[in-house]
């Protein structure tokens, strides 16, 4: 090797009686002939690659002041103000609650290098990479955007493109469930399991890589996939779609393994997390929820496997499992959760406070089944998964101390192409969407095309911050 | 039809105010062509945008730009000759198309002494750039002065004897004279000399105009514009775009009248002698054209001192032996 | 006519020579000096041209002003001329008056003497061809040709064993 390169350079050293010199000439001559392919910058923009550090965007009503970002930044070009604000308690006899309210939240792109760190270190989701680029000012000091532009950016991030056939998702193992969006929406498959706390969250979604080996194929298949969403009750495992529970325990028994990566997928979801009340409730549903995920995916080759997995509802994944049997009451659950609470070990404060939200979630659930049973099928026609489409629900907000207070803020996961709509059909309709709204065709179309995929691997709730928006307050 | 007779001083004046005319325009449409060629060479698109089709009032509007620039004199310059300077540099190259046969009829006067006169014109310019650089009283324009005199004198040499080399072959020093002498295959008549010559004035004539590679007076990364430093709106147009784009175009023409045989036909074929002489003189000169912005794209700019080297050691004894050459073919050729 | 053009032609060339002769040896600014040399020269070539010499008009373009002083203007901008307007002065006008004066006087002195009462006639003059001048050098003239020629060659090597001078010492 090195013999060959020393005879190169021999080679090159040799004098060449000029002809390198018309060589160069043939290479130019060849260029002034070939198809020219520069883009036109202010005409035509290209279609910069989702991965695009062009700016930071910032989720202002993820952001919980915990300044991660900013002493982590290498250049210290975050700033932050804050203040500590009181609200009153959620109900009667309650604790009066704190939460941090975001003030100024600035980056100075005249000192940022782009490395990426803040976005990486924020444990909310709160910060993105947009892909927008034209951010110039007349004078560096203007350099300095404050949150409100930094949300506005917000509206151009682009869902996380799709991973790799087969590739490894640290802690969050299996697919995306399709079906699922339909239950995400409507009787989001909260943690119910307020009692569930966060540990058996964790546990769950630690166990869950194994069970998935097994039986849920990696490659996810359609029916894996459908049967993700419900099945994405974390610990409640009661599912969601609460005007069709029934409990399919035989089944749930099957799909146990599954499901239980599952409830990793589950914690991706902070609307999940928060009507926990719901999952009590869903109980019943399994058997329609099943049938629903069949209807639903029926030509799919892999649909025998649909027929297994739906019972996500059932799930049961490991402990809710044994409290699932109908429509828990409030006060059952009440009970039940002080039960197990003190049988757990825990001081008596701590569970009656857990009791008392499991009842709560427990009331709400109920009413958000008797509510939510119209709304089921329709799918909110927000952006796609686009963290912009999540409502600032500031008193749910960023502070989440308890489970039940956990981040609500992506209510309407819009994103929701309904279940099994056909990929392109979700491609013109969000293609159409962004033209109304006005974003420019490469935006347009982009969104477009991250919506067509997501419709096509059948999941319908891919936002960068559910996928890992639970992280933060698990941990 | 009407017969129109006009004296002798009249045909001039009209010839004059025609080469007036024509060089503006031919520098502005060489500038064009500069840019696009340039561009699409090295894989980008050039202008675009001025005039709408392609950009192709990108060297007008550039001209109109400056003209609206203010004319800075620097305070510690010598006035009289820094505002002086661009003129001797342009007038000299407006002179050289005096005596460029563009038909066999079509020149504003045939001289007896054309392809001198040529060489002396064009050698005036040089005085210019030396005034320019000296009188901006900046150190930058007075090495890129100083270099442009140096590249001058080295590379003067090669033409004129390259250009002697001709006229011994034509017999003559009138240019109509040099074109007719000349028959198929131009350049490679006689053989080996014939374009070892045309070579040899390609290399002296870039490097009279100070063309890249041979751009080291105005090498704007070391001197910023050389003697043009401090030159801003006509003055600089007219001292550095224009005479730059004109130049190379006489000098195109010139060689294309001294080895391309000027106006005749590419082949002596007899449906060809049809087209008219002008239209062969456009397109040959087009060809010198896009051949001289060829080398210029082609190639990094030399050293100062690789420069030197190139013009004693290699061009002149080269030109010498050329002109030895032609002298034996004269003598003992067929 | 024609003649009358020529006369005023020549006169505007004599006067502009004469106001840049008187320039050269009179401004305080040595390349303000060369540039009325160029000036000068130009206006000897018209007068070449006037006398229907145009080979050795263009001869003078290309020579001395193309060539001698741009070498002169590279050889004073490269040593001592101050950049710019300030001016460069020494204080031998007198001695080069006096040296000035001498030439001219013996220069015109021997023209009179020798062109006197000869008019030159502008008209139905042919005009000097390029060939003649090449046979008058190359068969009458052509040992003051090879002297001349000799002499250059000498001056070139004399400039290059100056100018290489400090070298030499170091070799030896
Ligand atoms: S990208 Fe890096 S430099 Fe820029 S704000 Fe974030 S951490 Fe700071
Ligand atoms: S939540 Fe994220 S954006 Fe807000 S302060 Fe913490 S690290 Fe920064």
């Amino acid at each position: 090797m090195a013999l060959d390169v020393d005879q190169r350079l021999e080679r090159a050293r040799r004098p060449g009686f000029g002809i390198g010199l018309l060589k160069g000439m043939r290479v130019l001559l060849k260029h002034l002939f070939k198809r020219n392919s520069v883009i036109q910058y202010p005409d035509v923009k290209q279609d910069l690659s989702p991965r695009t550090r062009g700016v930071i965007a910032l989720k202002e009503e993820n952001c919980t002041v915990c300044m991660l970002c900013a002493r982590e930044c290498p250049d210290w070009c975050i700033y932050i103000d804050s203040h500590k604000e009181t609200l009153p308690p959620k109900r009667e006899g309650g604790r009066p609650r704190k939460r941090n309210v975001l003030d100024r939240f600035a980056i100075d792109y005249a000192l940022c290098m782009y490395c990426g760190i803040c976005v990486e270190v924020c444990p909310y989701d709160a910060l993105f990479w947009s892909r927008e680029f034209e951010y110039a000012e007349y004078d560096i000091r203007q350099l300095t955007h404050e949150k409100e532009k930094l949300s506005d950016w917000m509206a151009t991030v682009l869902p996380p493109t799709e991973l790799e056939e087969g590739a490894d998702i640290p802690g969050q193992p299996s697919k995306a469930a399709p079906a699922a969006a339909a239950a995400t929406q409507t009787a989001t498959p909260t943690a119910a399991a307020t009692a569930a706390t966060p540990a058996s969250v964790t546990s769950s979604a630690t166990e869950a890589r194994p069970g998935q080996a097994q039986t849920a194929p990696r490659e996810g298949t359609a029916a894996t996939e459908a049967a993700r969403p419900a099945a994405s009750a974390p610990d409640a495992a009661t599912t969601p779609a609460p005007e069709t529970a029934k409990p399919a325990p035989g089944l749930a028994e099957e799909v146990k393994d599954q499901q239980m990566d599952s409830t990793a997928e589950a914690r991706a979801e902070p609307e999940v997390k928060r009507d926990a009340g719901g999952a009590v409730e869903a109980e019943g549903s399994q058997a329609e929820v099943e049938d629903k995920a069949e209807a639903e995916t029926p030509s799919t080759p892999e649909s025998t496997a649909v027929t297994q997995t739906p019972p996500p509802a059932a799930a049961a994944p490991s402990r809710p499992a044994p409290r699932i049997e109908d429509l828990e009451q409030p006060e059952d659950a009440y009970a039940r959760v002080l039960d197990e609470q003190s049988k757990a070990g825990s001081s008596p404060q701590v569970a009656e406070a857990r009791a008392k939200v499991a009842r709560v979630k427990a009331e709400r659930a109920m009413t958000q089944a008797r509510a939510a049973a119209p709304q089921e099928v329709a799918p909110t026609p927000e952006p796609s998964g686009a963290p912009g489409a999540a409502e600032p629900e500031p008193e749910q907000g960023p502070v989440a101390p308890t489970p039940e207070e956990k981040p609500d803020s992506s209510a309407p996961q819009a994103e929701a192409s309904s279940p099994g709509e056909d990929p392109e059909a979700v491609f013109e309709r969000v293609l159409e969407e962004e033209r109304a709204k006005g974003s420019s065709d490469a935006v347009a179309t982009a969104r477009a095309k991250a919506a067509r995929m997501r419709a096509g691997r059948g999941a319908g709730s891919a936002g960068p911050q559910e996928q890992e928006g639970t992280k933060g307050p698990n941990d | 039809m009407i017969e129109i007779t006009l004296t002798d001083w009249q045909i001039l004046l009209v010839k004059l105010l025609i080469i007036l005319i024509v060089v503006p325009v031919g520098a502005l449409v060489g500038g064009y062509v500069l840019h696009k060629e340039m561009a699409h060479m090295q894989h980008r698109l050039g202008p675009m945008y001025a005039g709408g089709w392609h950009g192709w009032a990108q060297t007008l509007a550039d001209g109109i730009k400056f003209a609206y620039k203010e004319d800075i004199i620097p305070a510690s310059a010598d006035k009289r000759v820094f505002s002086l300077a661009p003129a001797v540099i342009f007038v000299p190259v407006l002179l050289l198309y005096l005596v460029i046969p563009i038909d066999q009829n079509l020149i504003v006067e045939d001289l007896d002494v054309g392809l001198f006169f040529l060489l002396a014109i064009g050698s005036v310019g040089s005085i210019g750039v030396l005034m320019a650089g000296w009188s901006s009283a900046n150190k930058y324009a007075l090495i890129g002065a100083l270099r442009s005199a140096g590249q001058l004198i080295a590379y003067e040499l090669p033409i004129v004897l390259s250009a002697a080399a001709i006229a011994m072959l034509a017999g003559t020093l009138s240019l109509v004279g040099i074109v007719e002498a000349q028959d198929w295959p131009y350049i490679v008549w006689p053989p080996g000399i014939g374009l070892a010559l045309f070579l040899l004035f390609l290399a002296g004539a870039m490097a009279e105009m100070a063309l890249p590679p041979f751009d080291m007076p105005v090498a704007e990364s070391e001197l910023i514009t050389g003697p043009f430093t401090e030159y801003t709106g006509m003055r600089f147009i007219f001292g550095f775009f224009f005479a730059e784009t004109a130049h190379m175009i006489a000098f195109a023409a010139i060689g294309t009248t001294l080895f391309l045989g000027g106006y005749k036909p590419i082949v002596p074929w007899e449906p060809l002698e049809v087209i008219p002489g002008v239209l062969w003189f456009f397109v040959k000169t087009s060809f010198m054209v896009f051949l001289l912005l060829w080398v210029r794209f082609s190639f990094p700019r030399l050293r100062e001192d690789q420069l030197q080297k190139f013009a004693w050691k290699a061009l002149i004894p080269l030109s010498l032996v050329l002109i030895l050459a032609t002298g034996a073919w004269i003598l003992y050729g067929p | 006519m024609a003649d009358t053009y020529l006369q005023v032609i020549f006169w505007a060339f004599f006067a502009l020579m004469a106001i840049a002769g008187i320039r050269v040896v009179t401004t305080r600014n040595v390349i303000h000096a060369a540039l009325y040399l160029v000036a000068t020269l130009l206006g000897a070539a018209s007068m070449y041209v006037l006398l229907y010499a145009e080979f050795v008009a263009w001869v003078q373009v290309l020579v001395y002003v193309g060539a001698v002083v741009v070498l002169m203007l590279f050889g004073l901008m490269l040593t001592r001329a101050p950049i710019g307007s300030a001016n460069f002065d020494n204080n031998q006008r007198l001695v080069g008056a006096v040296c000035a004066g001498l030439l001219f006087a013996v220069t015109s002195f021997i023209m009179v003497g020798a062109f006197e009462g000869q008019e030159i006639d502008f008209t139905g003059t042919e005009g000097t061809k390029v060939q003649s001048i090449g046979e008058a050098i190359f068969s009458i003239y052509v040992l003051p040709f090879e002297i001349v020629s000799v002499l250059l060659l000498a001056a070139l090597v004399g400039a290059v064993v100056i100018s290489r001078r400090d070298e030499g010492r170091v070799d030896s």
